[in-house]
């Protein structure tokens, strides 16, 4: 028996497939889901989600969101979504210096402060995946 | 009688405007499917994402949350209109304009003071703005920066309500029913409003907890119906920019049959003088 996954954005339907391991990026820390888990609502980090098929891995960097276990399925809601394989290296690297400087020319008190905090914290991982 | 000349030109200019309307046609038909589509695709997220508010609500017995109160301030109302850039879309604008302008005036006429946000031309060149405050007007939201739009003004909503600016945040938008209907509508985002469901929270686990989730999942939420409501904004403009262009097309066609049989008329009358002419001349010799 495999985990059916859904990987949701704001947009569209992500990613819709199984797996028989799903590893998430949860608010306290790391965790599977095997089949079978109790149900269970939880928030997730910015960081990779990876889907475990066999021996095969399919990894996605996933932007906050929360996630939605039960029985037979989990479903991921995150704000943004990319596929590990789809990064471009250069590009995410420059997103995150990008960010980076725009982020350290904001005070705390900017409006925009959060959402640029948000944007490092996305793009570093998108670097480094 | 209009001379053969001037017919024949303004035969060419409304042939040259129907042109250009059917351009038009097709190009908002295209634009329409993508942004239904898009509309559509958005559909999951909103399920899912509300399924999971209504379970944590379910679960949690004692519910408390800057979005889902209402706030201290209770004199300012904050608007938020959505309508297009662009004109040449039959009554799309002018419709929700005039809702906007009722549900300003009856506002006023609580005694409420009532600031606008608005997204689109449209919109401010609109409304009459002599008794309201423009909180800010935006133009050039397209759907490539329509989710990165949607962000920053949840955020934004999110810090006024925690300055206690509005007492509450209204929503007006063409509701895209189906490609010939829209509806203009109005939706309170601040206070969030949570309907009774179904939905039981009781079996599951939640990490962190409850109250933790809910705020997290409350901008969330926000954030998805104002993707949703540029979504159909868009969809909807597209779908009557399609049908006032149909329009226009086939009113030029008649235009054009009409002032072709007057051509034709105009030359053959032409024609029938000049015989006559000829032939009296030639019974004159």
């Amino acid at each position: 028996m495999s985990l059916s996954v859904k990987v949701v954005t704001p947009q569209k339907i992500f990613f819709e497939g199984s797996a028989d391991m799903v590893k998430v990026p949860g608010w306290q820390g790391e965790y599977g889901v095997l089949p079978h888990h109790a149900s269970m609502l939880t928030l997730s980090r910015p960081g990779l989600l990876s889907l475990q098929n066999g021996s095969q891995t399919t990894r996605f960097v996933v932007d906050r969101g929360f996630v939605e276990v039960g029985p037979a399925d989990i479903s991921v809601m995150v704000q943004r979504c990319v596929a590990v394989s789809d990064i471009n290296k250069e590009e995410a690297q420059s997103m995150f210096n990008q960010a980076k400087e725009e982020f350290s020319a904001l005070h705390r008190t900017d409006p925009k402060y959060e959402a640029a905090r948000k944007q490092v914290e996305f793009t570093k991982i998108l670097a480094q995946a | 009688m209009a001379s053969l000349r001037d017919l024949k030109s303004r035969i060419t200019s409304v042939k040259n405007t129907r042109k250009i309307t059917r351009a038009m046609k097709m190009v908002a038909a295209s634009k329409m499917n993508r942004a239904e589509e898009a509309a559509k695709a958005a559909q999951p997220y909103q399920v899912t994402i509300k399924r999971a508010l209504d379970r944590v609500v379910a679960a949690e017995d004692d519910i408390d949350h800057p979005l889902l109160s209402i706030p201290d301030n209770n004199r300012d109302v904050l608007i938020i209109l959505l309508t297009s850039d662009r004109g040449l879309c039959g009554g799309f604008n002018s419709h929700i304009i005039k809702h906007a302008q009722k549900t300003i005036s009856e506002l006023q006429s609580d005694g409420k003071n009532v600031s606008v946000l608005f997204f689109g031309k449209k919109g401010a060149s609109g409304l009459d703005s002599k008794n309201l405050q423009v909180y800010r007007a935006v133009e050039g939201n397209n759907p490539k920066t329509f989710a990165d739009s949607s962000a920053s003004l949840c955020d934004e909503l999110v810090s006024l309500l925690l300055q206690n600016k509005f007492e509450r945040t209204l929503l007006l938008f063409n509701h895209f029913e189906s490609k010939m209907i829209q509806t203009p509508t109005t939706q309170q985002v601040i206070p969030m409003k949570i309907e009774e469901s179904e939905v039981q929270g009781g079996d599951y686990i939640y990490e962190p907890g409850g109250e933790q989730i809910l705020s997290e999942l409350l901008p969330m939420v926000l954030n998805a119906q104002l993707l949703q409501a540029f979504l159909e904004t868009e969809a909807g403009e597209q779908s009557a920019r399609m049908q006032a262009m149909d329009n226009a097309t086939r009113n030029a066609g008649e235009m054009i049959d009409k002032l072709t049989l007057q051509y034709n008329r105009a030359r053959q009358a032409a024609i029938t003088k000049e015989l006559i002419e000829i032939i009296s001349g030639a019974e004159a010799l």
